[in-house]
């Protein structure tokens, strides 16, 4: 394997998730600042040693903002991935396992969701159901359905046919026991690796959702939202985007890193 | 809008304004010498075509009076102070006389919709159509004083006002060589006046009570009304009321939509050239153009060779498009970005907009407001200086009444909308509203939360709303913030379930603004009026607000208004927030620019300080 | 993976996918109009209930009766059907545009803005790949190595904005008020080539290390063939499938990139008619949008999956090898792909369809 030298990479990318995984657990033990009221602080404040990622168009740190908001974004990333995971997997799990007319019902509504534009879904979904962060993120979740139920579905076919499974139905085994016992923990680990790497992809698809004003509602500091309340200001202000944009892009890396780590070991 | 900004108005009474009540029964205008004149003097290093005031304090404006020397007259009113105080104008292009040539580009932030005169209120639209048609009357932005244009006088009207008799100006032309004359005028009101339900053209919401128009002679029409319409002489001057060529006016709504702006053909000093669908629309100016107000110091062509309005939805790339230099002119500038923009030597204008105040409507039906005493302590417990100077600056001034201090039929409540937290905690005890060791007070089981809209055209609505939820909050009242895109709020504002807090806005140059607002048959922010049962909550209210489109005069009018918001306030039914205006950034090289009674941008007088070297480096691309 | 037998290069197999193809897309169509039909609010309400206009409810209800909008949803659904069979695609209810009108301005902006993102993103890609496998120096591999992954992580809207502020604004290369059309698609499509080529980039990467450590090579190697040539030739074949595979799932996100570029950059197009659409809840340009992208991202894949047979020569030597060319075998081979972690999967899918 040539990819042995990433493992250091893999570490960081473990401490990135565990720092952010503390933020969204304990935020008050990485920043003193109110995320929701700016008090009396100036607005626009450029970076400096009391705010590290200056302040916003109200007053807000935008650091604390980041830290409180780390709840939220993952929470909702791991919503749509959960969506997506359990209805994706159950239907692949159906898909795979019964053949015949069910595979091909569940095959082609799948070939439908994947060819309808997923943030057209997502922002119709949204309206559908309400603004609202959990609302986002199921929207997100929706579009991911497509992808699970594929991978499980082709895992599934994979693992029914290896000579173990066949062997446990020619020595009487039930369809229901043998799905549990043999084929659905052969067939989960490369699916739980895709979930692992989805996370990072749904933080960005719930932060394109905020950008387009589809998102989480204010004054909730989603990573998204903060994006897209700063960008407004991004000629004048630099900092109210670039450094949630920095922040994003390296917890999704870091999820990115460690799914492929999880992929490789699993495959 | 201040508008005693006369000293630096070249816009300016180019004769002593006639008195509008006298304009009511007929009397031609007053063409008297020219008062107002004497400002043109100051031309050249003022070269202010301020009409466009901005909102200044009587103190700001006095500073403004002397700063007009430095401030090239954009007219900004305080903003205009601020930012020569904050870095006096070393420009040495100041003034000098108007340059004709140039074409100016201009950024939106939204595509526009339609051009159908009675839907152009949307200000994308807006900005379009008041530049390229003309109206019979105009109106003053400043004095709000109302002007012959394409009628050449001020309109006969009847002692109770439902005829309307104007005298058209000979030789208009629309910009496909049909002529202006009574005939297509008649046909112009027709339209606006009726509407035409089967090509689902609406009639114009100022145009009330409209009968049928008649033509006298070829110069001469009559328009006749089934009730007093005393805002008619003022409807008409609204870019609602443009007009429109004969062959335009058969279009039907798709006819007026995106993609065939140029085939709008009016008779107003630019003409659509073209348009990129959803992102760019070309105006070029009439070279022929003779017909501007008499009124205005400038005739003739507009100074412009055109103007390049562009889409850019994104807030961002309109700031960094004004702050590089590409673009000259762009609508909407934050408050957060009004110092930065200054402290790079951009101008900022704030126009004002003439109507009922940002402020929030208390929706009276719905149970958890129907007391009295709720709406009062709702209104005690907003500190609405904290979020004035929290959020915004000089140029939204705090409300002083239901109206803005320069709209038609102000009148000033001092000390009816007073912060007093504590008060307002005795006024909910006193209701009955108890705090059960919880955040927020309950009754009988029920808790005292509302729902407010967040109306997105406004500035900042989001942000006034977050800081009101806590002042809120403080006292024991909960409020979420209604989430949503703009059809949802529009959709959810006509729900008392969903809204019962209503945030907005009007802009209007007339005492009908306040009717605008308020009836039931327009915007009924109170919800007053009740749909499903077609009645209305508080018919006292609805039966004063006909009143003030029905008085025939003006004095009787402004009594109407007067009525309506003594009942608000005493009722404890609005608290009006700020004066909203429409803020514009601009690069120093634009001068002249202008805006109509309600802000939307007006092309005619606007000159580029360097046309002349543009023109020979060959000016932009295309 | 699929034990099913391809039908050997037939047109049976042919006519299937056609078929499934419609069916999609009649699907998609159906479900489509049944989701905008549930959206609460209509353009009706979002184009009149708008204070600006100051209409009383009783004018709004007329105008609903008068534009048809009141009827039921089945009416209004085989109404639409009927039309979009023979190519009128109605109006939008927020402007009175044709929508035909609107896509035909819109379309061509979209298609240059795409294939122009897509080329970038293919060479953008190669180079990637190449350097992360050629490199010379150990850490150029390393870091080129982690680009892809980089990439995929980018916000695209938060790209464009710092794009165009630097670019445009700060550096002032490029004009966004007066552009020559070349100018006006460097940026966008620069934002649209960055998520694009990531998953491709990947794909690649991962051919080459699998080709180079097949025993083949080293052998072919021995018996003295140029060596350039051989693992241009081995990595192409190897590649080819899972890169175009890929290449048609990309097309699927285009709509989605389109939304954010051309809404970060305001330019004209599918993706910004869409973002008005939804605001407006136009429904009769969504449902276009719909229709339009799904049967282009259906055609796309359609002559994808034909082309397997064509281009896998290993396929049709050795039908056995791989498991089935079309349906089956598309499907496990795309069930792993997606959206950010595509190429991750379609390796270890390789992996497994090679054990």
């Amino acid at each position: 394997m040539r990819r042995r030298h990433i493992r250091p990479l893999t570490l960081a990318a473990a401490a990135v998730i565990a720092l952010v995984i503390a933020w969204a657990l304990a935020p008050g033990l990485f920043t003193r600042q109110d995320p929701n009221d700016g008090g009396t602080t100036a607005a626009l404040l450029a970076p400096s040693g009391a705010h590290w990622f200056g302040t916003d168009e109200i007053g807000r740190d935008v650091f604390a903002r980041m830290v409180y908001g780390a709840s939220h974004s993952l929470l909702a990333a791991l919503i749509a991935v959960g969506v997506g995971l359990v209805v994706g997997t159950a239907l692949g799990l159906i898909a795979g396992s019964r053949r015949g007319w069910a595979e091909d019902v569940i095959m082609r509504a799948v070939d439908v969701l994947l060819s309808i534009p997923a943030l057209l879904l997502s922002l119709t979904i949204v309206i559908i159901l309400g603004f609202g962060t959990v609302n986002a993120a199921i929207a997100v979740g929706v579009t991911a359905i497509a992808q699970f139920a594929r991978l499980t579905r082709s895992q599934v076919v994979r693992v029914s046919g290896a000579p173990y499974v066949q062997a446990a139905y020619g020595s009487g085994a039930g369809y229901g026991s043998v799905l549990v016992r043999h084929i659905v923990p052969n067939s989960l680990s490369p699916v739980l690796a895709l979930a692992v790497l989805q996370i990072g992809w749904a933080i960005l698809q719930i932060s394109t959702l905020g950008f387009l004003g589809y998102g989480t509602p204010p004054p909730t500091p989603e990573w998204g939202l903060i994006i897209a309340e700063g960008r407004n200001y991004v000629a004048t202000s630099w900092w109210l985007t670039v450094f949630p944009g920095l922040i994003i892009m390296i917890v999704v890396l870091a999820t990115h890193r460690l799914g492929t780590a999880l992929r490789q070991v699993s495959a | 809008m201040s508008r005693p900004h006369t000293p630096a108005h070249t816009a300016d009474p180019g004769e002593p304004a006639p008195r509008r009540a006298a304009a009511r029964h007929g009397a031609p205008a007053d063409r008297g010498t020219p008062a107002g004149r004497g400002t043109l003097a100051s031309r050249g290093p003022l070269a202010g075509h301020s009409t466009l005031a901005g909102h200044s304090t009587p103190a700001s404006h006095s500073a403004l009076a002397r700063r007009s020397v430095l401030g090239l007259g954009l007219g900004a009113g305080s903003a205009l102070a601020l930012s020569a105080c904050a870095r006096p104008d070393t420009d040495p292009a100041e003034g000098g006389s108007p340059l004709t040539g140039g074409v100016l580009v201009y950024f939106d932030p939204q595509a526009w919709q339609t051009l159908y005169p009675p839907q152009v209120g949307f200000y994308p639209n807006g900005g379009i159509m008041n530049n390229i048609a003309d109206r019979l009357l105009w109106q003053d932005p400043s004095t709000l004083e109302l002007h012959p244009w394409i009628a050449e006088s001020l309109p006969q009207i009847n002692d109770d006002a439902t005829a309307f008799t104007f005298r058209l100006r000979p030789g208009v032309t629309h910009s496909d060589g049909s002529p202006l004359d009574a005939a297509n005028v008649k046909r112009n009101m027709d339209l606006y006046g009726l509407g035409d339900d089967k090509r689902q053209l609406p009639p114009s919401e100022q145009i009330s009570n409209y009968v049928s128009g008649e033509v006298l002679d070829s110069r001469t029409v009559r328009f006749r009304f089934s009730a007093p319409s005393p805002g008619f002489a003022q409807a008409v001057s609204v870019m609602n009321a443009g007009l429109l060529s004969n062959a335009t006016l058969t279009r039907d709504s798709q006819g007026f939509g995106p993609g065939s702006a140029d085939r709008i053909i009016a008779s107003g000093p630019f003409v659509v050239e073209s348009e990129e669908l959803g992102t760019r629309l070309r105006l070029r100016a009439r070279t022929d153009y003779d017909w501007a107000p008499p009124h205005l110091p400038h005739q003739g062509r507009p100074y412009l060779d055109g103007v390049e309005i562009i889409v850019g939805t994104e807030y961002s790339v309109r700031v960094g498009a004004l702050v590089s230099g590409q673009a000259d002119a762009i609508r909407q500038v934050d408050a957060p970005d009004e110092a930065r923009l200054t402290e790079r030597g951009l101008r900022i204008v704030a126009a004002a907009t003439n109507g009922v105040t940002n402020s929030i409507a208390m929706r009276f039906p719905h149970p958890l407001l129907s007391d009295q005493r709720v709406r009062e302590a709702l209104i005690a417990a907003v500190d609405r200086k904290r979020i004035l100077t929290k959020l915004f600056t000089d140029n939204y001034p705090l409300a002083t009444g239901i109206l803005a201090h320069s709209a038609q039929g102000y009148k000033r409540f001092d000390g009816a909308w007073r912060h007093d937290p504590a008060q307002a905690g005795r006024l909910l005890d006193a209701a009955g509203w108890a705090r059960d060791g919880g955040a927020t007070r309950v009754k009988d089981g029920a808790a005292l939360a509302l729902r407010v809209n967040d109306a997105l055209p406004q500035p900042r609505s989001k942000e006034v709303m977050t800081l009101v939820q806590e002042d809120l909050a403080k006292v024991g009242i909960a409020l979420s913030i209604n989430p949503g895109d703009m059809a949802t709020q529009d959709a959810d504002a006509l729900s008392l379930e969903r809204i019962q807090l209503y945030h907005s806005m009007v802009g209007r140059a007339d005492f009908d603004v306040i009717k605008s607002q308020f009836a039931g048959t327009r915007r009924n922010a109170l919800l007053n009026y009740d749909a499903d049962t077609k009645k209305y909550r508080d018919p006292q209210l609805e039966k004063l607000l006909d009143r003030v489109s029905s008085e025939p005069q003006e004095a009787g009018r402004r009594g109407a208004s007067w009525a309506v918001q003594d009942r608000l306030v005493d009722r404890a039914l609005v608290l009006p927030l700020f004066e909203e205006p429409q803020v514009y950034g601009f690069r120093r090289r634009v001068r002249g620019f202008a805006c109509e009674a309600v802000g939307r941008p007006a092309f005619y007088d606007t000159w580029l300080a360097d046309a002349g070297e543009r023109a020979q480096n060959g000016g932009p691309r295309r | 993976m699929s034990r099913t037998r391809p039908p050997a290069l037939s047109w049976r197999y042919a006519l299937n996918r056609v078929g499934q193809a419609l069916l999609v897309l009649a699907i998609a169509f159906t479900l489509a109009s049944v989701l905008l039909a549930i959206l609460p609010g209509d353009a009706i309400m979002a184009r009149y209930a708008n204070p600006e206009l100051a209409l009383s409810p009783d004018q709004i209800e007329a105008i609903r009766v008068q534009s048809g909008a009141d009827r039921g949803w089945f009416a209004q659904y085989l109404t639409t059907l009927a039309g979009f069979l023979t190519g009128d695609f109605g109006y939008s209810v927020a402007s009175g545009a044709a929508v035909s009108d609107l896509f035909a301005a819109a379309v061509p902006a979209t298609l240059a803005l795409a294939a122009v993102g897509l080329a970038a993103a293919v060479l953008a890609a190669v180079a990637i790949a190449l350097l992360a496998t050629f490199g010379r120096q150990r850490w150029l591999r390393a870091v080129f190595d982690a680009v892809p992954s980089l990439f995929i992580s980018v916000p695209a809207f938060w790209l464009g904005i710092v794009l165009i502020q630097v670019f445009s604004f700060q550096l002032g290369w490029v004009s966004v008020v007066d552009p020559s059309p070349a100018e006006a698609l460097v940026l966008p499509a620069l934002t649209l080539m960055v998520p694009l080529s990531a998953p491709l980039a990947q794909v690649l990467i991962r051919s080459i290390d699998e080709v180079r450590a097949q025993p083949f090579v080293r052998v072919t190697r021995a018996k003295g063939a140029s060596d350039g040539w051989l693992l241009i030739h081995a990595i192409a074949r190897n590649a080819a499938l899972p890169a175009l595979t890929m290449a048609g799932l990309t097309f699927g996100e285009l709509v989605g990139g389109a939304v954010v570029t051309e809404t970060v950059f305001g330019r004209t197009g599918i993706g910004q008619l869409t973002s008005q659409a939804v605001a407006n809840r136009d429904n009769p340009v969504l449902l276009a949008v719909v229709v339009v992208s799904t049967a282009a991202f259906v055609l796309v894949n359609l002559a994808i999956d034909l082309l397997y047979p064509v281009i896998d020569v290993r396929l049709r030597t050795s039908p056995g090898d791989r498991g089935a060319p079309g349906n089956q075998g598309g499907h496990s081979l795309r069930a792993a792909s997606g959206q950010a972690d595509a190429p991750a999967t379609a390796p270890a899918d390789r992996q497994e369809a090679g054990a």
